[in-house]
């Protein structure tokens, strides 16, 4: 059955550190009975190991699978930066390995201005090859996350290249149902209250989800307790037609609109819901 | 919200006539929608790094979560016998930990004919703290799983005992709702019949609370509902603790029925009733 998770960047609220605190996350999510939680890598406190097992621990004990870590990556860079890139994603891959989490989520390359999305390719490929070589020694897969504001793969084809390119099991796809081309939500793009996703998004995701072990499901509006800019109701007919069976990941992104505690549970109880009245 | 698991036991029959592998028994998991699976020890073709790697990845493309390996163990046996049993283990916990797998499923000890229960608890409690150490050393957990037929623990208070005198945050749970005293489905030589000495509802309400994992048994499911266990009894208790972690279907019922019929039939009832209790 569909799993539900809940990504820690949907909580922003720092707690009594003036950070948010990854434990405290992992016992929210068990508060609201999810089942499975999913770290964003920048909300570590540290990479020292009695931290990371002492969180690992704690989702275990509460019934939580940790299904991937966020690392945020930009390999549209060039030279020294663009090194630093694929040389942080790698140290996050080992973090990943020693916690054993399956997987390592990674967005692929802005294309800066003066560049083309075509001249940006070759180094995203290869970039992309090096950290999935770098995965398999270390039995951690490599998530490929669709983005758009600029970036490359932001289609279901460019996701789906970049994928038969490098055609490697370690090179697994994350689907985020907010940041493909058509998304109102996508990151970078000047929000506009009343905006729903474009007829594109839902085509991009159906193009995809059978190379999915993941779905991030974005909400950026949800105070009715429905989710207005995307329509989850038509996604939950793709997941269903797909057979999907991995985890959705909440990733809640309204902060400018509605407070977490609200739009999280609210989340939650769209997604529940929809799952039972599909069957899946 | 509880998530179900395959106990790759539920075809022993199958696996032992040579019609089905592990392999085989990861894609019934996946067709059958399940979100986890467990791995028997002796389901395994080989211990080598390209087969565990490849099961590993075979779970993670069908979307299951590997809960446990599962590990017939006895600490119940003496001299270099207990140590070939300690060395299984450790074994095992080696794979998990390759694997990254995060708990083995293990026994506590039978009790040898005309040996006292009493006697036996030195050496089991002293043989798991060896392997809860070695366990320790890999972060992988190790879960005392229930157990009668002869064995201990085989009670709630046995269970917490043995937990409470190992005393480490690497030793953890996992309750059997069928494998207590008393139990129809573990009763010594008198299998289907509940024994109203031993309060084996008691004995799950005990437990409960340090499980980090839940073997669901089905024994009588020819007719879409459990008949030797009650779970409309069993899971408001379990539902009270907390628990939100997963729950294995684990079908030991082949004197009924075959396994290709139970299976379905088992998962679909867990299914309902954790919807019916809202869990």
């Amino acid at each position: 059955m569909i799993r539900v998770n809940l990504f820690s960047l949907s909580c922003r609220k720092p707690g009594p550190g003036g950070q948010v605190d990854l434990a405290r996350v992992i016992d929210y999510a068990a508060e609201l009975r999810l089942d499975g939680v999913d770290l964003e890598a920048r909300q570590f406190a540290s990479k020292e190991p009695a931290y990371l097992e002492q969180l690992r621990l704690r989702a275990f004990e509460r019934g939580l699978a940790i299904s991937y870590l966020g690392v945020r990556s930009d390999f549209g860079r060039a030279g020294a930066q663009l090194r630093e890139e694929i040389d942080r994603v790698k140290e996050w891959i080992e973090v990943a390995a020693y916690m054993r989490i399956p997987l390592v989520r990674v967005i692929g390359a802005n294309v800066p201005a003066g560049a083309t999305e075509d001249s940006v390719w070759p180094r995203l490929r290869d970039s992309f090859r090096e950290i999935t070589e770098h995965g398999r020694r270390h039995a951690v897969r490599v998530g490929l996350h669709n983005h758009n504001h600029g970036a490359i793969p932001a289609t279901g084809d460019q996701v789906l290249r970049l994928l038969d390119e490098i055609d490697d099991p370690y090179l697994q796809h994350i689907v985020d149902t907010g940041q493909f081309r058509g998304s109102p939500g996508a990151s970078g793009q000047q929000r506009q209250e009343g905006r729903v996703a474009g007829e594109e998004l839902y085509g991009h995701i159906e193009a995809t989800i059978p190379r999915a072990s993941v779905v991030r499901t974005k909400f950026y509006r949800n105070g009715d307790g429905r989710e207005r800019w995307l329509d989850y109701d038509r996604v939950f007919g793709i997941i269903k037609a797909s057979g999907f069976n991995g985890p959705l990941s909440i990733v809640y992104e309204g902060h400018d609109a509605l407070d977490e505690e609200v739009a999280i549970p609210n989340a939650v109880g769209e997604l529940r819901s929809l799952a039972r009245r599909y069957g899946v | 919200m509880i998530k179900l698991s395959l106990q790759s036991l539920c075809y022993r029959d199958t696996f032992r006539a040579g019609k089905i592998d592990l392999y085989g028994i990861i894609d019934r998991a996946a067709g059958l929608r399940f979100d986890g699976i467990d791995l028997h020890s002796g389901h395994f073709a080989s211990t080598e790094p390209a087969y565990l790697e490849d099961l590993r990845l075979r779970c993670l493309r069908r979307g299951l979560h590997v809960c446990y390996i599962g590990v017939s163990n006895d600490f119940g046996k003496k001299g270099a016998d207990l140590d070939k049993q300690l060395a299984m283990v450790i074994r095992w916990v080696d794979v998990a930990a390759g694997m990254g797998v995060p708990m083995v499923r293990v026994f506590g000890a039978w009790v040898p004919q005309g040996e006292a229960e009493e006697s036996v608890w030195p050496r089991l409690v002293e043989t798991t703290k060896k392997a809860v150490a070695h366990a320790r050393e890999r972060r992988v957990a190790l879960g005392l799983h229930n157990h009668n037929h002869g064995c201990i623990p085989a009670t709630g208070a046995q269970v917490l005992r043995l937990l409470d005198a190992v005393g480490d945050p690497y030793y953890m749970h996992i309750l059997d709702t069928g494998q207590y005293r008393g139990s129809p489905g573990a009763s010594k030589g008198d299998r289907g019949k509940e024994d109203p000495a031993h309060d084996f509802y008691g004995s799950i309400r005990t437990s409960a609370p340090r499980a980090v994992h839940v073997r669901a048994k089905v024994y009588r499911i020819a007719s879409g509902e459990e008949r030797w266990l009650d779970y409309g009894r069993i899971l408001p208790v379990i539902k009270q603790t907390g628990f939100n972690g997963w729950m294995s279907v684990v079908f030991e019922g082949q004197d009924e029925i075959d396994e290709e019929t139970a299976v379905p039939l088992a998962t679909a009832y867990l299914r309902s009733q954790l919807t019916r209790h809202g869990m």
